[in-house]
Order: C-alpha cells, then sequence, then structure tokens
C-alpha cells in the first residue's frame, strides 16, 4: 500500500515529478560518464606506461629505484632467474642493463639512455620492437635502434656509425661504434629523444656486465594477478636478502600519484556540483512535501502513524532514484560505451603534454560493470537522502497544526 | 514599500529561503575555491617558466632547436643583445649557453643540459635566490643543479662532478665542477635536466668563441608581450627563431584555455542548477499567495508592481545567497592565496604534471563580477515562469484561492 501512495502521489505533481527525475537522471547520466572517462584516461596512462617499457613486475637490488647507479645491479641473474623460472603465473621474464652514454656522430654529441636489452624477448616487454623504422636488433652485435628525435639532433640516418662512451662496470671506460639498424619514435619523449638501444650480449662485452642487470622483468601470465604473482616471487627469492620484488604501482609511484591527484581534483569538482544538486533536489521534495502537509496532518488525524508518512515519502525518494537510475544510468552508460569504442581525440593537447613523459593522442572511456554500480548506488542514494529532511520535518508537525497548513 | 515587501516575502518560509541561500553559497564558495585554485595553479606555472627562462621572451638561431647543435649558435651576441635591449618595454636582456651534456659522480652518469648563465646579470638569475647567487658567484667553477637531478645523481652541496660535452668545434670536452646549491624551480624538466655553471667559464671550456645558444628578454608589462615580440620578429627576420611562453611551453597555454572552458562550463552549469532551485521557491511562494495577489489586483495594484515584487523576492534571495557565499568563497581564497594549500603528499605527482605541491589560489576581483552576473541573472530568469503564472490567472479565480 506505500507503494501504491507513492506512486499516486508522485503522479499527482507531474510537473515536480518529472523535474526531479530528469535532473537526477542528468546526474545519474553524468556521473557514468564522467568515472568512465575518468577512470578509462587514467587506466590508458598506466597501461600505456607498462607496457610501453616499464613492465608489471620487476626484480631489482634494493634501492635501485633510488639510486640506479653501478652499486645497486642485480649481479647474480641467472641464480635468480633458475630460482624463479619455474613459477607458474610467469608468461615471459627477460634482464636489462640500463646506463648512460655520450652519444657522438660527425657533427653533434649527445648524452643518451643506453639499454641492453635481450632482443628476442624485448617485443614481449615494450613497444620499441613494434615502434622501429628499420630493422630490431641482432643477439651479439653491435648494432643499435636510435630514439628518432635523437637520431636527427645527432644528424644519423640508419646505417650510420656513432660512437659512444660511457663508464664500464669496473669504472673503465666504455667505449665503441654502434651500427644503427632502425629509428624509433613511440610518442614517448624520453625514448624518442633520449635513447639508444642494443642487445644485451653485446654489451656485456663491453661494459664488462655479464650475468649483470639492472633489474628483471616480469610480464604475468594474468596481468589482473600480478600481486600474486609478486608474492609468490617474494616467497621464491626470500633468501635472497638484497633482492625486492615491485609491482608495476611500486615501479611507476609518481605517475601513480600524478593519478591520484589528477582524480582527486577532478572528483572534488563533482562533489562540489552533485552537493549543488542535492540541495535543489531536496528543495524540490521539501516544496513538494510541505505543500502536502494538510494532507499529511488528516491522515495523522486519522491513525496513520509516523513511520507509515515517513516510509510513503521515502518510498517516493525510491521511486525517483529508480527512475534515474533506469534512465540517467543507461544514457550515460550508452555514451560511455560509445566513447569506449571511440576514444577522444586530443592531438596537439596529447602532443604538448609529451615532454613531462605522458604519451597520449586519445582520451578512451572505459564501462565495467563495478564503475556503473558505484556511479548509480551514490545517485540512487542522493534521492533517498533528498526526502528524509523534508520528511522528517512534516512529521514534527502535529496534526492539527498540519491541518491548518496552507 | 514594495522592496520592504518583497524582503519580508522571503522570510515566510524561512527554511526554503535558507535552503536557497545556502545552496547559492555553497556553489559559489566552490566555484571561487576551484576558480581562484586552477588559475593559481596556472599563474604559478607561467610565473615558473618566466624566471627560468629569465624572461617571457627566449630568442633562437632559427636552426637551432631542430639541431641542438653549436654550430647554430648567435654570432656576436653582444650587438644583437644590445640592439634587443633599445626596443621599447623591454626591460631586461641576457644571453645563456646551453649545451647537452652527461654529468658524471664516481658512481653514476646521467644526461644533463649544461646551462651557461652570467650570474652577475640579475635578469638571468630571477630563479634564483641572491644567496645563492652569491655563493655560485665565488668560483668559476661552482655549478648548480635541479634538485631532481641532484636526487638521481645523488649528489650535495659541495660534491664534485665532472661536466663533458661536445665542444662548438667537435672535440670531447670534460671538466670537473662542484656542486654550490642545489635548487628546486617548479619545472619538472629544469630540476631533472639542469646544472647552471659560469658563462665565461663554459664559453672558454667548450669553445664557443663569443656565441651564445639563446637571447632572453623580459619585458615591462605582460601587455608588452605582443609588441616586444613581434618587434624582435621584424628586426630580425629569417634569423631567429622568436618564442614568447605561450610558444615555448604549450601545454601551459593549452592549459590556460582548456580553464576558460572549464570555468564558462562550471559556472553555467551552476547557474542552470541554481535557476532551476529559485524558480521552485518563488513559484510555489507565489502558489500559495495566490488568494493575497489576487486581492491586490482586484484593489487596482498593477500587474507591473506585482511582476516587480516577485523579482525582486527572487533577487533578493539571490543577492543573499551571493553575499555569503561571495564573502566565505573570496575569504577562503584570501587565506590560501597567503597560506597555500600543501599537497606535499602528492609531491611527486604533482610535478609530474610541473605544478609545485604547494599551491597557491589566484584572487581576482573580476570572480566576484562573474558570480554576481551568474547568480543575478539565474534569479531573474528564474522569477519569469512565476510571473507568467500569475498574469494568465484571472483575479477572481485567484481570490477564490
Amino acid at each position: 500500500m506505500i507503494f501504491k501512495m507513492a506512486v499516486r502521489n508522485i503522479f499527482a505533481n507531474k510537473l515536480r515529478s518529472s523535474l526531479i527525475v530528469s535532473l537526477s537522471s542528468f546526474c545519474a547520466a553524468l556521473l557514468v560518464f564522467y568515472i568512465g572517462m575518468t577512470e578509462g584516461s587514467h587506466r590508458k596512462m598506466m597501461k600505456d606506461a607498462i607496457e610501453s617499457y616499464s613492465g608489471y613486475i620487476r626484480i631489482q637490488y634494493k634501492g635501485f629505484s633510488d639510486n640506479p647507479d653501478y652499486d645497486h645491479l642485480i649481479y647474480d641473474t641467472s641464480e635468480i632467474i633458475d630460482k624463479i623460472k619455474d613459477i607458474r603465473g610467469i608468461r615471459n621474464y627477460t634482464t636489462r642493463f640500463e646506463t648512460y652514454a655520450l652519444l657522438s656522430s660527425e657533427n653533434n654529441s649527445f648524452p643518451a639512455m643506453f639499454v641492453a636489452v635481450e632482443p628476442e624477448k624485448e617485443e614481449y616487454f615494450s613497444d620499441i620492437k613494434h615502434s622501429v623504422e628499420g630493422k630490431f636488433l641482432n643477439k651479439d652485435e653491435n648494432y643499435a635502434v636510435l630514439g628518432a628525435d635523437l637520431a636527427k639532433k645527432l644528424d644519423v640516418t640508419e646505417g650510420g656509425k656513432p660512437a659512444y662512451i660511457s663508464t664500464g662496470l669496473d669504472y673503465s671506460i666504455a667505449a665503441d661504434f654502434i651500427k644503427i639498424r632502425g629509428l624509433f619514435k613511440t610518442g614517448f619523449y624520453d625514448f624518442d629523444s633520449g635513447a639508444v638501444f642494443v642487445s644485451k650480449e653485446y654489451a656485456d662485452n663491453i661494459f664488462m656486465s655479464k650475468n649483470v642487470s639492472s633489474y628483471i622483468n616480469i610480464l604475468p601470465e594474468d596481468i589482473g594477478k600480478y600481486k600474486e604473482l609478486q608474492a609468490k616471487i617474494q616467497e621464491r627469492l626470500r633468501n635472497f636478502k638484497n633482492i625486492e620484488v615491485l609491482n608495476w604501482r611500486e615501479i611507476q609511484k609518481e605517475l601513480v600519484k600524478a593519478v591520484q591527484i589528477d582524480s582527486i581534483f577532478g572528483y572534488i569538482t563533482i562533489a562540489i556540483f552533485f552537493t549543488v544538486v542535492f540541495f535543489v533536489i531536496m528543495l524540490f521534495n521539501m516544496v513538494a512535501i510541505m505543500t502536502r502537509s494538510r494532507e499529511i496532518g488528516v491522515l495523522r488525524a486519522i491513525g496513520t502513524s509516523k513511520s507509515v508518512v515517513f516510509k510513503t515519502l521515502t518510498a517516493e525518494g525510491f521511486i525517483f532514484g529508480l527512475l534515474s537510475i533506469i534512465i540517467g544510468g543507461s544514457a550515460g552508460a550508452f555514451i560511455t560505451y560509445y566513447f569506449q569504442e571511440n576514444p577522444i581525440q586530443i592531438g596537439e593537447y596529447g602532443e604538448a603534454y609529451k615532454e613531462l613523459g605522458f604519451s597520449f593522442t586519445e582520451i578512451p572511456a572505459t564501462l565495467t560493470p563495478g564503475l556503473f554500480m558505484i556511479s548509480v548506488s551514490f545517485i540512487f542514494l542522493l534521492n533517498i537522502l533528498s526526502v528524509i529532511i523534508p520528511a522528517w520535518q512534516v512529521n514534527k508537525l502535529n496534526p492539527v497544526e498540519a491541518i491548518r497548513k496552507i | 514599500m514594495f522592496e520592504k515587501l518583497a524582503f519580508k516575502n522571503i522570510w515566510r518560509r524561512k527554511t526554503r529561503t535558507v535552503i536557497i541561500i545556502v545552496l547559492i553559497s555553497f556553489s559559489l564558495t566552490g566555484l571561487f575555491f576551484l576558480q581562484g585554485l586552477y588559475d593559481g595553479m596556472i599563474e604559478n606555472m607561467i610565473e615558473n617558466a618566466i624566471k627560468n627562462d629569465a624572461g617571457e621572451i627566449v630568442v633562437y638561431e632559427k636552426d637551432f632547436r631542430k639541431t641542438d647543435n653549436l654550430k647554430n649558435s648567435i654570432n656576436d651576441y653582444k650587438s644583437k643583445a644590445n640592439d634587443i635591449r633599445g626596443i621599447k618595454h623591454v626591460e631586461h636582456v641576457s644571453s645563456r649557453i646551453t649545451i647537452a651534456g652527461v654529468a658524471a659522480t664516481g658512481r653514476k652518469n646521467m644526461g644533463v643540459k649544461i646551462i651557461g648563465i652570467s650570474a652577475d646579470n640579475k635578469g638571468n638569475v630571477l630563479f634564483l635566490d641572491q644567496e645563492v647567487v652569491d655563493k655560485f658567484l665565488k668560483n668559476k667553477r661552482n655549478i648548480i643543479i635541479g634538485a631532481g637531478l641532484a636526487e638521481k645523481l645523488k649528489v650535495k652541496s659541495g660534491n664534485k662532478v665532472v661536466l663533458s660535452a661536445q665542444s662548438r668545434k667537435g672535440k670531447l670536452v670534460s671538466g670537473a665542477f662542484r656542486v654550490s646549491d642545489i635548487v628546486k624551480t617548479g619545472d619538472p624538466l629544469v630540476d631533472k635536466q639542469a646544472v647552471f655553471a659560469d658563462f665565461s667559464f663554459i664559453n672558454s671550456l667548450f669553445e664557443m668563441d663569443n656565441t651564445v645558444t639563446s637571447i632572453h628578454v623580459k619585458v615591462k608589462s605582460n601587455t608588452d608581450l605582443f609588441l616586444v615580440t613581434s618587434e624582435i620578429e621584424a628586426r630580425f627576420k629569417g634569423v631567429f627563431e622568436v618564442l614568447p611562453w605561450q610558444k615555448r611551453y604549450p601545454r601551459i597555454q593549452l592549459s590556460k584555455d582548456s580553464l576558460i572552458y572549464y570555468n564558462a562550463i562550471s559556472y553555467g552549469v551552476v547557474f542552470f542548477v541554481v535557476a532551476l532551485g529559485v524558480l521552485d521557491v518563488i513559484l510555489i511562494s507565489v502558489m500559495e499567495r495566490l488568494k493575497e495577489f489576487g486581492i491586490l489586483i482586484s484593489i487596482g495594484t498593477p500587474y507591473r508592481k506585482i511582476a516587480s515584487v516577485i523579482f525582486l523576492e527572487s533577487l533578493f534571495t539571490g543577492v543573499l545567497g551571493m553575499i555569503f557565499g561571495g564573502s566565505l568563497g573570496y575569504l577562503i581564497l584570501i587565506y590560501f592565496n597567503k597560506s597555500g594549500l600543501d599537497l606535499g603528499y602528492f609531491a611527486e605527482g604533482m610535478e609530474k604534471f610541473g605544478f609545485n605541491s604547494v599551491l597557491y589560489t589566484d584572487v581576482r576581483p573580476e570572480y566576484l563580477l562573474y558570480a554576481f552576473t551568474a547568480v543575478i541573472s539565474a534569479s531573474l530568469i528564474a522569477a519569469v515562469v512565476p510571473v507568467i503564472y500569475i498574469i494568465r490567472k484571472k483575479p477572481l479565480e485567484m481570490t477564490r484561492g
């Protein structure tokens, strides 16, 4: 009966009801879309950073992230690999050795990050191989692939032979010529304008880095279960006291914090908007309920309990909430799905942020049942809350007082 | 008399009026805070960029930025700098040498940008405290390095660093330097890459032959920026690439532009929602007093006067909300403008976007104007429907209630 009364009350004032439903449907659609866009852009940003180079799980010497120097390298790489390679859940693993070198061509010199990789495995851990124009690395020769912007500055092209000078692991001078096999363009400023990749086998001879690596990258079978895999690896390496196993959130600390702060600013903005909307919906409900004071007074006078009045009014909020979820939620889901399939192209905006280490040219939305439920539950709650105060207020009046009200 | 009547009317239903005033106040406070915060962040980035660049305009030899090759540096820079100095509205001019090189400590090598600055030229070191400059000037082998770079290299003040790069003549040259200070400029790229060294020493070490890689121009006022840029472009057509900060830092300019749309949308949304709220309250209030209005019209009160009472009621509600919200919002802005909002926990993330971890809000009188326009327009527009409602009713019908 309560539900029936609530439905009748809603239809008794069609204009007010449709305004409330429109407003909260609009909010539901906006919230579903906003959360979808925010999460989508953040996920893309993180995924790009992880899959383009840094990886999901990394084994490294303790403190390497803060002190990436020769004192913090893994000097027993093969022993560690032997320990972990049969762990279930590891799809692949690779070792890298990173240092800095000064590259010189006939016309110019530039510092660059010098990365030694296992060529046959690198494609599982970075975009470098797929971004190369020309050929990728060979296992043992002094071939190199260079960032396209770096090559431009050095004034070298494919087939060119720049020299480099750096420091070997024994702190002697490590220098040689490299033959450029290809140039890559990843979209990441740090790489395109400042990185050179060579094969690890070749670098091991020059830098005396056999069995030495900066870190070991692990690719999980199921990327969603990276934490479980990280724990398994940690357990297997518990006797290696100076070794730590990090997951992508720990590797990309800076980016994780950047995403958090971006979310915080976004949610503050949306919270202000929703508080304003909440007040308006509450006002609508208040006005609608208070204008029915006389009617409610009569109900009370003939014996209807306060709780039935309260439940009836709350049921109205429930119905409004439900309608908003159905109308607004589906509209929001539809729009979000559209932008998930057709990401927003941001062109020059993304281009401008490349130098800060972000690489995005499009922002996709993401629609997941979890995010959808969070958004619509919030709107539903907002509708219920917005009738509670007016319902409580009208219940405070004694029946005689209420009947006398206009 | 009508003003008094309208003002008294809005207090007939105190709860509703209070809610609508709270609604307007809250939305304005929120809008002020966000607008001031975002504007402050952008202004801070612009200020940092100008300080770090020793001016609003940087002038390069045409091909230098494409190649980063020292052979494309500016010859006879002193006379060119003097020429620019002579342009009206130029406050000061300085020159820099920027070379891509490697910084090495006993344990680590890093790619860096070696920047030769004349610290005795005030305009060149706007981003440095006098104390830092004095220390730096004590020895020509002193260097100042960015905080991010110092962190990576694990060096402190007093430590030695070897800088290597190719000289202008193509030789590989190295020199030992001592870190006199570590600075945080607010620009992540400068903090992670920059090594500031003595201009004359860099000039001779890297065989620059009295050439520089860039000339930096500070204008007297921001309004002169366009004029000065055009004048330099005209004087050195085809020779120089002249970049005001907007072109040098497109991401800042884009953020600034985006903020205009963001603010417009925010005000638009709040305007719409506030209008709906006021409309609801005023319409119901008019409906409740239909009998009173009917009597007033029957005894000869013109519709014009009735309409003005309704408009005034709506206006007073908006103005009260505006007074409370405007004052609170403005006070919050002033507070955060003085003491800053410390987001130290997110420092790494903030720096990634190029922001300082302590944010200072901007306080601009025009915020009040925008808010005033939005709220007053919303209130007046919201009163239109109730007025039409009254006009459409017949006095007799109204008197019956």
